[in-house]
């Protein structure tokens, strides 16, 4: 009758030995792996202007429709990004969102990446609707130009399409970033310091 | 009839056929760029090579040059002519940017597919491209020669169907440059045609740059709602309107854009052919106007009160139904502009015509006192006896006083094309420039003596066959003639040349006199030549066809209780004969002539209902005001000036509480209890006329990405009129001599002149706002120096408003050109519906100018 108790008692005081795999949620937070698919963010020029061009790929190769731009055009008064067009409008339904990461793959401006941010909750179904304004980066926050496709590892055999964007500084700056560069990548920023 | 082989089979080709014709009906595929089936060939692009073997001699040819001959031996696929193509699109795009995403083509863009077909993978040019900088060419276009790859088809386009010559090409070689010769607004207003004429992305378009790709608009087709003409087009929305992906399902948030994004050509070989003009192509803005009316408004307590359409109509149906208590149904009237759906004039017609039971409802422009329909008296309808088409086939063509480009422009290429074979007329007072092109002759008169010419006209051809008419016995021509100061030879040439010429057709517009339209029907009965009766209103036709109309019932019957016309309903309004009057898409404030007289009948009324899309000056009077859809808004057909029904359908939902005018009108007619249980059974048993083709058919080929090969669209739907046999002997009226007394002698003369963009939708158009005439009055500086104003520009001061003035030697000495319908400028303080101007500080040329 005592020993059965005592045996369910001492796996409680096992577990309540072994150190916590639970964190303070909110105050604390787990790192996510570099290629978590979160939240879009549109990302800026050095000099501060918007990169997207309103080419509407991303729209075009989005499976669910959840991007939605009008594209206007630049004048001298209101420059927005560099060429002629700029999205007037650039809406996120993450209703609609699957996370799938094709638009940033479709994106030939390297416009698009994913961000670690996933508490994306709201209280209305409006609120799941993110305009440019919410998702694009501050303006004099750095930008980011690699993030799909690629392991903090070189791969033995990066595609050929990839090697440009893998030799760029500033992609390994992303890594570091994000707290996962590993220390082969850290002796290799060096070498492929090119731009 | 000939055989030759091709790819090895032998193949039958019809006589003048070219290979690349005879390929495509075969349904082979070669690349084209310069080739246009609408346009001459050019063969300048090289891109429809194929191999010919021909009497011994084997080289490559281009296809759509190439006729196709007894004998020959064709091959369009063999490695050869692949390798040809491939070169010659490293050629093409040595110098092409490769900027596609940003590029407004692309997506629909020849260049890309055919060079993803046909073309090089990669580009073997390795030196910096050459640049040449973006132009502009008026507010429409926009110009990226960077990316032109000299086809000339927009070149060719623009001189051969437009008769344009301000486009073409400048420098050679690399430096090639195509465009407007200089930075000025292009001649023509069949410019927005090149975009779609241009293979590629060298020419956009200044309303859908950026805004939207490809991919993402849903085409529907639709009507033009700026002239009678009814030309086809197709309209671009984006997807997620209520024919895209559907609502989003996220509170249906991408719901609806209220936007039109561009409207295209619908190739309709009965009227428009594949050319659009630039007004239908890029007027749909007003849409999302401001002043566009949302709500339903009643006039309580002294103040205009939004409130919902139940209400409205339920306090509306009270105050008619006081009204015809006190005076009887005859004290209302209904006056309609001729804009909306014919299901709707239908309604109205019913509404007023039935369901009140009052005989007055117009929807005409107010152009005279003449109680009977001059078009009924000779024709035995109100209608055109011709069709647009026939203006093709014409020998002769005698337009009557008509603005081709700036009132009915889609006309314009046609009668060019009349031109070159056949003989055009032209009888007008003033011979404006811009439609110079578009006649072979122009018979000029004194203004205001329509009448006096057109019966002078008419007994010269009387005399000629040996008739003498009814009544005009007395008069002699050449008298008339002198009155009117016309040519009497010209006018001479004119009798024969009708009379002897094979096919002939009349054309003028409905805003004419009653009297001068009488005399020119009596030419054409005399002479057997066929009538175009141009509408100014939209779907006038539709209007009249539909019973709106004193003396006809739906279906064009006569009815035994006609009613007053717009005038006389107008008078009648000023005497407190009519108490009530209902309008619906007119602004008599801002379109009718005489300001003053209108303003008194308005003002006199004990209620005015209101029936608009947009917040007019009448509509701020109303004591109801009901907001209706615009068109693109608005289901149902309109009828074009000659007769042929086209569906339209609504593309958006209206903005507010507007309705569409059919709902709106079933919904009066519910307030009386009135249900209409099948539309279509009862609006075939309303209009005899239609019943045999209505409803027309719904579903009209649209391709989903434009192309420039016209799939031959379904014919539209044509009615004929019951057929009337010419006779000789006229129920007419008789002609009388008009009287030109020394008191009408005004020493200047008024000749209204419309303008493209100056109309209700034009004005509200953004696009179009640097294009908007700036001066009301354009006349001789010797009539300024006349009446002691300075030349060149300068405001006048007349009945208490300034006007903005500008002074033309071109034109004639004596005649003020008026800028027409007033809309934003009151002009018609300054015409009240005579033609001569009796505006005191005009009339001062009296003395200075005899
Ligand atoms: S694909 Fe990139 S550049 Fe194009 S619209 Fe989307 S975010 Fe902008
Ligand atoms: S014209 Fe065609 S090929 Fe050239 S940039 Fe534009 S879309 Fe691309
Ligand atoms: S602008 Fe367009 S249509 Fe004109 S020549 Fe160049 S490519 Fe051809
Ligand atoms: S299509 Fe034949 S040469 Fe251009």
């Amino acid at each position: 009758m005592i020993l059965p108790l005592l045996k369910g008692l001492s796996v409680t005081l096992r577990h309540f030995l072994k150190p916590k795999i639970t964190i303070q949620y909110p105050e604390e937070r787990k790192p996510l792996p570099p290629r978590a698919r979160w939240l879009h963010k549109l990302q800026r020029h050095e000099d501060g202007l918007e990169r997207c061009v309103a080419c509407m790929l991303c729209a075009a190769a989005c499976p669910t429709g959840a991007i939605y731009i009008v594209g206007d055009e630049n004048t001298e008064d209101h420059r927005v990004s560099h060429g002629e067009r700029y999205a007037a409008v650039w809406d996120l339904d993450l209703g609609r969102c699957m996370f799938c990461g094709i638009c940033v793959e479709a994106c030939p401006e390297e416009v698009i990446i994913m961000t670690d941010e996933y508490e994306l909750a709201t209280e209305s179904r409006e609120g799941l609707i993110l305009h440019k304004d919410q998702l694009t980066a501050k303006p004099d926050e750095k930008p980011i130009w690699a993030w799909m496709g690629y392991y903090p590892q070189e791969p033995a055999q990066p595609s050929p399409l990839h090697l440009p964007l893998f030799k760029h500084k500033r992609y390994w700056e992303y890594l570091k970033t994000r707290g996962h560069l590993p220390l082969e990548a850290t002796s290799s920023e060096q070498k492929n310091d090119g731009t | 009839m000939g055989t030759l082989i091709l790819n090895g089979k032998e193949v039958e080709f019809e006589p003048g056929e070219t290979l690349l014709q005879l390929a495509w009906r075969l349904g082979i595929d070669i690349p084209v760029f310069c080739y246009h089936p609408q346009l001459p060939v050019i063969a300048a692009c090289r891109m429809c090579l194929v191999e010919v073997e021909h009497r011994g001699r084997t080289s490559l040819m281009p296809a759509c040059g190439t006729a196709a001959q007894e004998g020959m031996k064709v091959s369009t696929d063999n490695k050869r002519v692949r390798e040809a193509r491939k070169d010659q699109l490293q050629f093409l795009l040595l110098h092409h940017p490769l900027e596609c995403p940003v590029c407004d083509a692309g997506g629909d863009c020849d260049l890309q597919n055919i060079t993803f077909r046909h073309g090089p993978t990669q580009p073997e040019f390795e030196f910096p491209k050459h640049e040449k900088e973006r132009r502009s060419a008026g507010p429409f276009l926009e110009l990226y020669p960077n990316r032109c790859i000299i086809c000339y088809r927009c070149v060719s386009f623009y001189r051969q169907i437009e008769g344009g010559e301000d486009w073409g090409y400048e420098e050679r070689g690399t430096e090639i440059l195509v465009g407007p010769y200089r930075d000025t607004i292009l001649q023509s207003e069949f410019s927005g045609n090149m975009i779609e004429v241009c293979p590629l992305g060298a020419i956009t378009g200044r309303d859908y740059r950026f805004k939207i790709r490809p991919w993402e608009y849903t085409v529907r087709p639709s009507v033009s709602p700026h002239d009678s003409l009814g030309a086809n087009l197709k309209v671009f929305l984006r997807l997620g309107t209520r024919y895209g992906r559907g609502h989003m399902v996220t509170g249906g948030y991408r719901g609806e854009d209220h936007q039109i994004f561009r409207c295209n050509i619908r190739y309709n070989p009965e009227i428009n052919d594949p050319w659009i003009d630039d007004r239908s192509r890029f007027v749909h803005e007003f849409i999302n106007a401001e002043d566009r009316v949302l709500y339903p408004r009643i006039f309580l307590d002294g103040t205009l009160q939004d409130t919902d359409w139940d209400t409205a109509l339920h306090a509306l149906k009270e105050r008619l139904q006081a009204i015809v208590e006190t005076y009887g149904p005859e004290a209302v009237g209904g006056i309609a502009g001729g804009i909306g759906t014919n299901e709707a004039a239908l309604l109205f017609e019913h509404w007023l015509r039935h369901v009140i039971g009052t005989p007055h409802l117009d929807s005409r422009p107010p152009n005279g006192q003449m109680d009977r329909d001059p078009l009924v008296l000779g024709l035995g309808f109100s209608g055109s006896t011709a069709h647009q088409v026939d203006i093709d086939t014409a020998d002769l063509v005698l337009a009557f006083n008509v603005q081709i480009k700036n009132a009915f422009p889609v006309l314009g290429p046609r009668l060019l094309r009349q031109k070159r074979y056949g003989l055009s007329f032209h009888l007008t007072p003033y011979a404006d420039p811009e439609d110079r092109k578009y006649f072979r002759t122009h018979i000029l008169y004194h203004p205001c003596h329509e009448e006096a010419v057109t019966l002078a006209l008419a007994l010269f051809i009387a005399q000629e066959l040996g008739y003498s008419l009814d009544g005009a016995s007395q008069i002699d021509p050449h008298q008339l003639m002198a009155q009117c100061r016309v040519d009497t030879r010209q006018l001479q040439t004119l009798a024969r040349e009708l009379l002897y010429a094979g096919q002939t057709l009349i054309l003028f517009d409905d805003s004419q006199n009653p009297r001068v339209i009488q005399n020119l029907v009596l030419i054409s009965v005399l002479t057997k030549a066929k009538v175009l009766v141009l509408r100014t209103a939209p779907n006038g036709q539709g209007f009249v066809d539909q019973g709106v109309h004193p003396c006809l019932t739906p279906g064009q019957v006569l009815t035994s209780f006609p009613g007053m016309n717009t005038d006389a309903m107008l008078d009648a309004a000023e005497k407190g004969r009519l108490k009530a009057l209902i309008l619906w898409n007119v602004d008599p404030l801002k379109e009718f002539p005489d300001r003053k007289r209108v303003e008194a009948a308005l003002q006199n009324l004990d209620l005015l209902v209101v029936f608009e899309m947009f917040h007019t000056e009448t509509a701020s009077m109303a004591h109801f005001l009901f907001p209706v859809a615009t068109p693109f808004e608005e289901a149902g057909t309109y009828t074009t000036t000659d007769g042929i029904l086209q569906p339209v359908e609504a593309l958006l939902h209206p903005p507010g509480l507007a309705k569409d005018a059919r709902e709106a009108f079933l919904a009066v007619l519910r307030t009386y209890g009135i249900e209409i249980p099948d539309f279509t059974q009862w609006f075939q048993a309303q209009n005899p006329l239609y019943r045999s083709v209505y409803p027309p058919k719904e579903t009209r080929e649209v391709d989903r990405y434009p192309t420039y090969i016209p799939s031959v669209a379904t014919l539209a739907d044509k009615y004929t009129y019951p057929h009337v046999p010419y006779r000789p002997q006229l129920k007419l009226q008789k002609p009388s001599v008009p009287a030109i007394s020394e008191e009408e002698r005004h020493p200047a003369q008024w000749v209204l002149r419309r303008h493209l963009y100056w109309t209700r939708y034009g004005l509200r158009s953004p696009i179009v706002q640097e294009l908007l005439p700036q001066h009301t009055l354009v006349f001789h500086p010797e009539t300024a120096q006349a009446v002691g104003i300075p030349e060149g520009e300068g405001v006048v001061e007349a009945e208490g408003h300034e006007f903005p003035y500008r002074t033309d030697p071109d034109v004639p000495k004596g005649l003020v050109l008026l800028l027409w319908p007033p809309m934003k400028t009151e002009a018609n303080r300054l015409y009240r519906g005579e033609p001569g101007v009796d505006v005191q500080w005009l009339t001062k040329i009296l003395e200075g100018n005899p």
